[in-house]
């Protein structure tokens, strides 16, 4: 049982300010990724919950219990970090027995802890092996070991599947996933990549420039983005994001109308999904020359230029044309958002 | 990498090495099997108005003819690494013969000047660099745990000791502890006792030298401790701290391991550095009650008579002895080169 409570925590280095205001309860068992660029604080907000950094203001409570105080420790967390962080002076077995060896667990125990852990993440083969000797993705399978060893209350994960190559990224998210549904423990787990998030969580916090953006299920972010940020850092491709003019529920930007929107009259944001407009013959709400063709395989992805900015849509996988030529896009307004020009923040439900 | 081309790239190294390494050694090694001349005594008769007399006078042309002929000397085989100065082979069995024990048999030994240094010189090599390796590392990671600010300040007095030249360091602390110095009448208070002088005891001269080699030697184990610890993996320890790693087991299981390979080469130059101790002894006028191998060959050069051939029996044994020392890690080294290989 592992309830984590932020209170309006904060972290500031003199005047930059890392995280600010974090407020937040990450309930028992659940999943919570923090998801943001480089430098949005996800990895400050992980530390300060280990006990790495100091929050400078707030209160952090695992189990109803306030640990800012407490060493790392002393919190029962486990880390495992994108560099692995392995001890390189010993063996797999070593390492995973580390956590049980310095925290004074009766010896007796040790093995078979060991051998349950190393079972789990499958690297009973490479016990007398040093880390050197290992890949990227036994590595952080080794890292992964180390930390259920243990049996901590709360699990942090941070980036650990971002020095893996495409491939192994995807088998060792697949094992992230179902060893943290067997182990049924709190996790919070820090990426940049979103398609991670969105597989991983049950929950998502995006975060920009140390502030929370939205906190909401995958399907939540992904389907009422709060504001432009998470709409454009959401999804693949991210969510098209045409500025226009909002006149009587009509959108109107050059190349662009959209009618039957519910929004004020004004500049606003209009955005839709790739996948959520389909190509038409004509009579489309967007018509404008194709700026570029991407053959994906199983679809065709069709960009037009409207204004300043890049429109992509997903066409059917048969679909050939030239650059240049004119396409007619339909979006239903069902499908569209609409944001505050000047905040970018969501107008409507 | 071509052989021709690796050739030209070595070559420069490779004379250098020839010139200043090589040929020394050969220089010494061929010195050690030589020893002087003896004079050409010749019988001269002087006759004065009312009689003669015979004299035996030295004859310098001869004398000079026979250096001139064969300068190295005469060959003396290994007799000089035998005789009493030296190895002094007969005197040792004649002491392990005559002994009632080994107790007496080490101190017979002791009387001997070549193993009254190399007792020394070992017990100095060997208790100074492992201290010195502690003291270094103990600096080492206090002054990485200070704040940024006073960081600096602390390295620079931590490095004096390593600039200051050793002779004038030990001149220095030589007059510290002098009956009259701040340290000897400290001492003198401290124990209660006058008439204390660390120079005239044997024992209380080879700790005071030793604690000047810890002391003048630690800031290069700092030096280089503190360097390798601005490499240590962050994540590691972090890792360590969460796992639940006290801070010593930290320094145990992750900032020691890190920092063997440095342990290992502050080790290797300071056993050489520490085998061929002399400037203390020097400084602090303490041949009475301590000499070193480096000291018998000064002392060997730096007499009336320069006794070349018993210091270069001496010089060979000093390398001998280095390369023992090092022999081990020397050998570890070799065999991970050929694994790797």
């Amino acid at each position: 049982m592992a309830e984590i409570q932020l209170r309006n925590i904060k972290k500031r280095w003199g005047h930059v300010v890392g995280v600010d205001n974090f407020d937040l309860t990450i309930a028992d068992k659940e999943f919570l990724v923090l998801l943001g660029p480089s430098g949005c604080g996800k990895t400050t907000t992980m530390r300060m919950i280990a006990g790495l950094e100091d929050a400078t203001d707030g209160d952090i409570l695992i189990d109803g219990v306030r640990v800012n105080d407490l060493e790392p420790k002393d919190r029962d967390v486990a880390m495992v970090f994108q560099s692995y962080a392995l001890y390189p002076n010993m063996n797999v077995y070593e390492n995973i027995r580390f956590p049980l060896k310095v925290r004074g667990v009766d010896t007796a125990l040790h093995d078979e802890r060991v051998m349950q852990a190393a079972e789990r993440v499958e690297l009973t083969d490479f016990l007398d092996r040093k880390p050197a000797a290992l890949s990227g993705g036994q590595r952080q399978r080794v890292a992964l070991a180390r930390a259920i060893v243990r049996k901590p209350k709360v699990f942090l994960m941070d980036e650990p599947l971002s020095n893996l190559d495409a491939k192994l990224r995807v088998s060792t998210r697949a094992q992230i996933k179902n060893l943290s549904h067997d182990l049924a423990a709190t996790t919070i787990y820090v990426t940049h990549d979103q398609i991670e998030a969105m597989t991983l969580a049950d929950r998502v916090v995006v975060m920009k420039k140390g502030v929370v953006q939205q906190v909401g299920s995958p399907t939540e972010i992904y389907d009422t983005p709060a504001n432009t940020f998470v709409a454009s850092f959401i999804g693949n491709p991210a969510m098209n994001l045409v500025d226009g003019e909002m006149t009587g529920g009509t959108f109107r930007a050059p190349n662009v109308e959209i009618a039957g929107l519910a929004g004020p009259d004004g500049r606003v944001t209009l955005g839709f999904r790739a996948e959520d407009a389909s190509v038409a013959n004509a009579g489309g709400e967007i018509n404008a020359p194709i700026y570029t063709l991407e053959l994906l395989g199983d679809a065709t992805m069709v960009s037009v230029r409207i204004g300043g900015q890049l429109v992509a849509v997903k066409a059917d996988k048969t679909f050939r044309s030239e650059i240049g030529d004119p396409v007619s896009i339909h979006v239903h307004k069902d499908h569209c958002h609409l944001f505050h020009a000047e905040t970018g923040a969501r107008i409507g439900e | 990498m071509k052989h021709r081309t690796f050739f030209w790239f070595i070559l420069p190294t490779a004379l250098a090495m020839l010139l200043f390494i090589a040929l020394p050694i050969v220089s010494v090694v061929t010195q050690s099997l030589f020893t002087p001349h003896e004079q050409v005594f010749k019988t001269v008769e002087s006759c004065t108005p009312f009689k003669c007399t015979e004299a035996t006078v030295i004859d310098t042309e001869a004398t000079e003819a026979l250096r001139e002929e064969s300068p190295l000397g005469r060959f003396a085989g290994l007799s000089i690494y035998l005789d009493r100065g030296h190895l002094a082979t007969a005197e040792v069995a004649e002491a392990w013969r005559s002994s009632d024990g080994l107790k007496d048999f080490f101190n017979k030994l002791g009387n001997l000047p070549f193993y009254r240094a190399m007792s020394f010189t070992l017990t100095y090599t060997f208790v100074v660099t492992p201290l010195l390796i502690i003291l270094g590392f103990a600096i080492a990671v206090a002054v990485n745990s200070l704040h940024r600010h006073l960081k600096g300040l602390v390295i620079f007095f931590s490095l004096l000791p390593m600039i200051v030249s050793p002779l004038i360091g030990s001149l220095v602390l030589f007059w510290m502890i002098d009956s009259r110095g701040v340290l000897g009448t400290a001492l003198q208070w401290l124990f209660a006792d006058p008439n204390l002088s660390l120079k005239a005891s044997t024992g209380l001269t080879w700790v005071m030298l030793i604690v000047y080699g810890v002391w003048h030697s630690a800031p290069f184990a700092f030096v280089v401790f503190y360097a390798g610890l601005q490499t240590l993996p962050q994540d590691t320890l972090e890792s360590s701290m969460i796992d639940g790693a006290t801070r010593w087991q930290q320094t145990r299981y992750v900032v020691i391991p890190h920092l063997m390979p440095l342990v290992t080469f502050v080790a290797l130059i300071q056993l050489m550095d520490n085998f061929r101790v002399f400037e203390p002894i020097v400084g602090f006028n303490a041949s009475a009650h301590a000499t070193s191998l480096s000291w018998f060959i000064f002392n060997d050069l730096g007499g009336e008579t320069r006794l070349l051939s018993s210091a270069s029996a001496s010089s060979v044994l000093t390398i001998l002895g280095v390369a023992i020392l090092l022999s081990p890690v020397l050998i570890r080294t070799w065999r991970d080169f050929n694994e790797k290989g």
